[in-house]
């Protein structure tokens, strides 16, 4: 091969090289635009991530605010109507309440409400009897419900995952067949706190059947998304005992399995808390 | 002819290591080209974030919507106004994202600077739309189509509750931008009767049970609590409705309209709206600034106040007894041309 023709391929591969080089930029330039998040430069995609942070900025920020105010349940419970109209929730039941004070008459318990949103059923774990009348969701949290939340927001507002308040060992659960195997498979560090209620418990059952109760909040849940319930009580030493329970999704609601040893256990009061 | 070279084998090592030399500056400046011209594409990429001046100054593109042109107004000033089911002196704290209270009262007011007039539309507390939800502790959940009322019951209570409000609304309506939003709790409808005077109303139904005054047909300027029995009071009160209660409201708000314009008209403008906001402020939340909120009132106290709109669709009981408004697609869309556009000459669109 002659030095004219080394230097012709030499000139060659170096063309080529510079070309390759153009040609890998202008490449990026075009994969940077098309990349959803891939850019600075996308005016679209900054004024959707600045208005989720800015909705996030909020939720951090605000904290537990002071100002915070009444639902229509509490108004009615000050008012001294003792109808819950958000419990009963049928027009039926809102007829009972009677006279016509002050607040009843400019109270809208004919629309809706948040905690109308809540709803529940509970049958006897395969046989679908119903035992409907074995809890209410209560309006307004309890004292004990109340203290327990605002530990738990005050753990989370520490930037820790709100699975290790609760300090429950998932897979040793899942080990003696308390919780379903396919909950070794969430990463309960994603989960959230999406609900949280005081539940009233009327009647205690003394046979040891199950109960499958499906509850409603204002959260809907997807189909297949990882849920767990957490029933907490009080203990005779004061403490709140909180207790993982298998809990699946089911049109947007949870339908949660709550042995009735725990029931007993509670007594009549009860915290429910949804991890999502 | 042509003279023919003869190089000998130095005067060809010459010319190779030139040639070389030469194809390889020649390469050096292609890539110093490419890389001058990469730098140069991304620098008017940054520009682009903020906008072309061509499209930002250019004319708007007109839009075809049933047969006919249309482009939307381009000075539009949009608030939300609310009015929450809420007293300002409740006390009785919540400590979950629960507790903003209902947003009772929706009208959204568009004032539109080119054609001086400020239109109203009043949103049923009903009407069924995708609204945020939050978790316990604040975080998104997801979103679910409920009475829009709710929007507000998630959040804080304050400027959240507002925003979520104010995205529930948007949604409802096409996706527009509302600019500002003001929140009043139920007792700022006293205050704000009181300190303009009083409204007078004729009474549509017996308000009886609640004041001895406040009988079927009577005429009268209504006088603290009365402006809130009239707002507010719905059952018990002839037919019970939302809607005939939103009928009240806007009697109520017209009303309250014309005390304001009149008082507006009258000298000491400025000391007046200022001393209206002193004595609403423990009721009012906003995002306007007091000036702002002063400038507009001013700017905006000739323009022509147009018959309120409603939202065309139907009333249904929901599963569990509760009252159910379904909005109209279709007549939202008529509405937002309405409101937001105007018609132009198909040879004008672009």
């Amino acid at each position: 091969m002659t030095k004219r023709t080394i230097s012709f391929f030499l000139a060659l591969a170096l063309i080529i090289v510079a070309f390759s080089a153009i040609a890998e930029s202008s490449s990026m330039t075009e994969n940077s635009q098309n990349q959803p998040g891939g850019t600075d430069e996308s005016p679209d995609l900054s004024v959707t991530l600045g208005n989720l942070n800015q909705v996030t900025e909020i939720v951090q920020n605000t904290g537990q605010s002071p100002t915070m105010s009444m639902t229509l349940g509490n108004l009615n419970q000050v008012t001294g109507t003792g109808q819950s109209p958000t419990m009963s929730m049928t027009l039926g039941n809102l007829n009972q309440v009677t006279g016509t004070n002050t607040a009843q008459v400019l109270s809208p318990t004919l629309s809706m409400t948040l905690n109308t949103l809540n709803r529940f059923s509970a049958t006897i774990k395969g046989y679908g009897v119903s035992l409907n009348g074995l809890f209410t969701i209560q309006d307004t949290l309890t004292r004990d419900a109340r203290a327990a939340f605002e530990a738990i927001a005050a753990y989370v507002g520490k930037g820790q995952a709100v699975i290790g308040y609760f300090d429950t060992d998932v897979t040793g659960l899942v080990l003696r067949g308390k919780l379903a195997p396919g909950y070794l498979g969430v990463d309960f560090s994603r989960l959230i706190l999406s609900e949280y209620v005081s539940l009233s418990i009327h009647n205690t059952l003394e046979t040891d059947i199950d109960i499958t109760s499906t509850f409603g909040f204002a959260s809907e849940y997807r189909d297949g998304q990882p849920v767990m319930a957490m029933f907490g009580y009080r203990e005779k030493n004061g403490d709140i005992v909180w207790t993982a329970l298998n809990t699946i999704t089911v049109n947007g609601q949870v339908k949660v399995d709550i042995p009735s040893e725990l029931l007993r256990r509670a007594g009549s009061e009860a915290i429910l808390g949804i991890l999502s | 002819m042509f003279k023919r070279w003869n190089l000998q084998n130095a005067d060809r090592k010459t010319v190779y290591m030139i040639s070389l030399i030469s194809i390889i500056l020649l390469v050096v400046v292609v890539v110093v080209i490419a890389l001058v011209a990469q730098d140069l594409e991304k620098r008017s990429q940054t520009l682009g974030a903020y906008g072309d001046l061509s499209q930002r100054f250019g004319e708007v593109p007109a839009v075809e919507y049933k047969g006919g042109f249309y482009r939307p107004y381009e000075k539009l000033t949009t608030i939300l106004v609310i009015g929450v089911d809420r007293y300002s002196s409740q006390t009785n704290l919540g400590v979950t994202y629960r507790n903003g209270g209902q947003a009772d009262y929706l009208e959204l007011l568009v004032i539109n600077e080119e054609t001086q007039t400020i239109t109203p539309i009043l949103i049923d507390r009903d009407t069924m739309t995708k609204i945020t939800i939050l978790g316990v502790l604040g975080d998104e959940t997801g979103t679910r189509v409920v009475q829009i009322c709710l929007s507000h019951g998630f959040g804080d209570g304050k400027e959240q509750s507002c925003l979520l409000t104010v995205r529930a609304v948007s949604w409802l309506l096409n996706d527009i931008d509302i600019d500002y939003y003001i929140s009043m709790d139920m007792d700022g409808i006293p205050a704000l009767n009181d300190v303009l005077g009083g409204v007078t109303v004729t009474l549509e139904d017996d308000f009886s049970a609640l004041d001895p005054a406040m009988t079927l047909g009577t005429t009268l300027t209504l006088q603290g609590m009365q402006a809130e029995y009239f707002v507010r009071g719905r059952m018990y009160i002839g037919a019970g409705t939302n809607q005939a209660r939103m009928d009240r409201q806007q009697v109520f708000m017209d009303a309250l309209g014309g005390k304001l314009s009149q008082r507006l008209g009258e000298s000491e403008n400025a000391a007046f709206i200022n001393g209206l906001l002193d004595v609403l402020d423990p009721y009012l939340l906003t995002d306007m600034s007091r000036g702002r909120m002063i400038n507009e009132a001013w700017n905006t106290r000739d323009f022509v106040q147009l018959d309120p709109l409603r939202l065309d669709g139907e009333y249904v009981n929901g599963a569990y007894g509760f009252k159910e408004f379904h909005a109209d697609e279709d007549a939202i869309s008529d509405l937002m041309m309405q409101v937001f556009y105007h018609p132009v000459e198909p040879e004008t669109q672009s």
